[in-house]
């Protein structure tokens, strides 16, 4: 579904030019649960932020559900993240002025769907998160983990193949904690890709994948614990 | 403005303040979801900005309120000059008396004779006229009250109609008779008097009695606005104390306008050597107007044009201020699949609806200035459906002119970066 070859970042800060990331390899199969650890600094979210589709690698191939994206403009980038794509955010970033029915739906705008339709696939959405009793409620009407439960259901909202997580329970207490990553499991357990960048052991621990990145390189178990096979 | 539109308008700000989900399908119908949701965001977003956003509309409003004026006025004005044109017509001729030599004067006799030694005049009607306030049992019956001192002919060469009673006659010689304008008759029967005529009115220090109200008039009879005059005989007027000082004359069927006002002027320096006359055709007169109209379009233009720069500004800054605080919902906007293009359409709407609220404030304020302009000058005041759609028009492209740069700038921001705002 999703395969890094060689990829490459790096960065010009005045006249040093950090390698961020060197040579990271990396393939994501449908229903992965990958998690990513690793310092600060390390390389995660530019890791994170490439997979996403919101930067591009200074070297190296991305090949998305087939699709060769390193050469792709911009338009077509943006369509395939709101094809295939769903983020989740440490703080959720839900727009304060919409309802969680509107926020869940809001990727489905950018595809033109009729506002009928969008209702309806937000609904289930929020439904499939255990939200669809606080549709109409807007974030500051929502705790922290209704409001992370929200923003995942916008994240699979538009069914995506892959769904980013970058310290997806970083605001939230231990107990709900468990239980967003209980969602993950299950939309997993869907087929989607999930891949979770956090710091914490006990949240890796619930991976079925566990990546480090160290000195720009990712490190980690062996692929034969996926579920699924690679794509040809 | 009437009372119905400003309700309606009440309505309908009430409506925006609540949640507008009302009937938006037409948004839908005009620019698909994408636009119906950039609108719906517009509002809402414009909500949250309050205080900040009616700063900046201020001076949207003024520009389009001066541009709203100038179009109503050259509208008024074309409309008024067509009603001069239908109601004189273009075969006269006005005199009037240079203020400056009071020595001279016109004698009655000699205007009387005009037609008879100028054979281009067909008719002649000397008049003079006085600003005052006109009363009636001790109550201002006229907002720009005015004395006429008229000759019979006076009727026929400013095709006045007489709606009761019966205009003045050259046999009232220094009688205190008078017929009063329209507007003065229905301020008489304001306080419950059934029969103006009959009536007795002060102008000065003098009473008439009411003979004859004329029907609404042509507006104004040389500036003077005849719906808000007490016309009396000249001959009363003049022992008074009143001399002629203007005179209104018809031509002759085909003959030439300019060569008669020739013919007039060296009428009178041959009668009444000395005398300082402006003689003018109708022609001359609406160019007059014109002229007017034309000096009230620049100002406007300079002032509207102006503030609508100085508008344009401050909605600008408004949009960056507005883009700076929403700079993660820009980044997660894009992070989930909005393209630049989307992002642009959004704040491009948002600048244009605000633009849009400012113009409706504008089209409200310039129709009342085009109103008390039209007042002042004693046109007759309509509302020019031309000017609010332009209103409406500049208004939106002002707010995507200025809204552009913001805009843009919005569009081009990098989605990681914005996000970790």
């Amino acid at each position: 579904m999703l395969r890094l070859q060689n990829i490459r970042k790096s960065y010009r800060l005045g006249p040093v030019t950090v390698d961020v990331l060197r040579g990271l390899s990396l393939e994501v199969v449908a229903g992965d649960l990958v998690s990513i650890m690793g310092p600060s600094g390390c390389g995660k979210s530019t890791l994170l932020n490439i997979l996403g589709l919101l930067d591009r690698p200074t070297a190296g191939t991305y090949s998305l559900k087939g699709r060769e994206v390193v050469s792709l403009d911009d338009d077509a980038i943006s369509d395939l993240r709101n094809a295939h794509i769903g983020f989740v955010f440490q703080s959720f970033h839900l727009l304060p002025r919409m309802t969680a029915v509107e926020n869940a739906g809001l990727p489905l705008v950018y595809r033109g769907c009729t506002d009928a339709e969008i209702r309806e696939r937000a609904l289930a959405a929020l439904d499939q998160v255990g939200m669809a009793d606080r549709a109409g409620h807007r974030p500051k009407e929502l705790s922290g983990g209704q409001q992370q439960r929200v923003a995942l259901a916008r994240a699979l909202v538009g069914e995506p193949a892959l769904i980013l997580a970058d310290e997806p329970t970083g605001a939230l207490d231990p107990e709900t904690g468990r239980e967003v990553m209980d969602i993950f499991d299950a939309l997993s357990g869907n087929g989607i890709g999930v891949v979770i960048v956090t710091h914490r052991t006990s949240i890796a621990e619930r991976c079925r994948r566990r990546l480090r990145i160290d000195a720009g390189l990712l490190h980690g178990e062996p692929v034969d614990e996926r579920q699924g096979a690679p794509p040809p | 403005m009437s009372a119905a539109a400003l309700a309606a308008l009440g309505k309908w700000s009430a409506a925006l303040r609540r949640r507008p989900r009302l009937a938006t399908g037409w948004l839908v119908a005009v620019g698909g979801t994408r636009f119906k949701a950039n609108v719906a965001e517009a509002l809402a977003s414009i909500r949250e900005m309050g205080g900040r956003s009616v700063l900046a509309l201020i001076g949207i409003a003024v520009g389009i309120a001066a541009v709203i004026a100038m179009v109503s006025t050259g509208e008024i004005v074309k409309e008024e000059t067509l009603r001069q044109f239908r109601a004189l017509g273009t075969d006269v001729l006005t005199l009037r008396r240079r203020f400056t030599d009071e020595g001279y004067t016109i004698a009655p006799a000699d205007a009387a004779m005009l037609p008879a030694a100028v054979p281009s005049i067909a008719a002649v009607a000397p008049w003079t006229a006085e600003t005052g306030a006109v009363r009636h049992r001790g109550r201002d019956v006229a907002v720009r009250g005015a004395m006429f001192g008229v000759t019979e002919r006076f009727a026929a060469l400013h095709r006045l109609t007489v709606a009761e009673g019966r205009f003045i006659s050259d046999l009232d010689r220094g009688m205190s008779f008078c017929v009063i304008g329209h507007r003065v008759a229905q301020n008489i029967r304001a306080d419950g008097t059934q029969q103006a005529i009959g009536e007795h009115v002060r102008f000065r220090d003098r009473l008439f009695t009411v003979v004859g109200v004329l029907g609404p008039g042509v507006g104004s009879v040389q500036s003077a606005p005849v719906d808000d005059a007490v016309l009396i005989p000249l001959s009363t007027a003049r022992r008074l104390g009143r001399e002629i000082d203007m005179a209104i004359m018809r031509l002759t069927a085909g003959a030439d306008p300019f060569a008669a006002v020739g013919e007039v002027l060296a009428y009178f320096e041959q009668v009444s050597p000395g005398l300082d006359l402006d003689v003018t055709s109708a022609r001359q007169l609406i160019e007059q107007m014109r002229r007017q109209a034309q000096m009230f379009t620049l100002l406007f233009t300079a002032v509207g044009s102006i503030s609508l720069i100085v508008g344009g500004v401050g909605v600008m800054n408004v949009m960056l201020m507005s883009i700076a605080e929403r700079r993660t919902e820009v980044g997660l906007r894009r992070a989930i699949g909005a393209r630049r293009r989307d992002i642009m359409a959004q704040f491009l709407t948002e600048s244009a609806v605000l633009c849009l609220f400012g113009g409706i404030a504008g089209i409200v304020l310039g129709t009342v200035a085009a109103w008390a302009i039209s007042q002042y000058a004693g046109w007759s005041f309509f509302v020019s459906a031309i000017a609010a759609a332009l209103g409406v028009g500049v208004s939106t492209a002002v707010g995507v002119f200025f809204g552009f740069y913001p805009a843009r700038h919005a569009a081009r921001l990098d989605p990681i970066v914005a996000l970790q705002a």
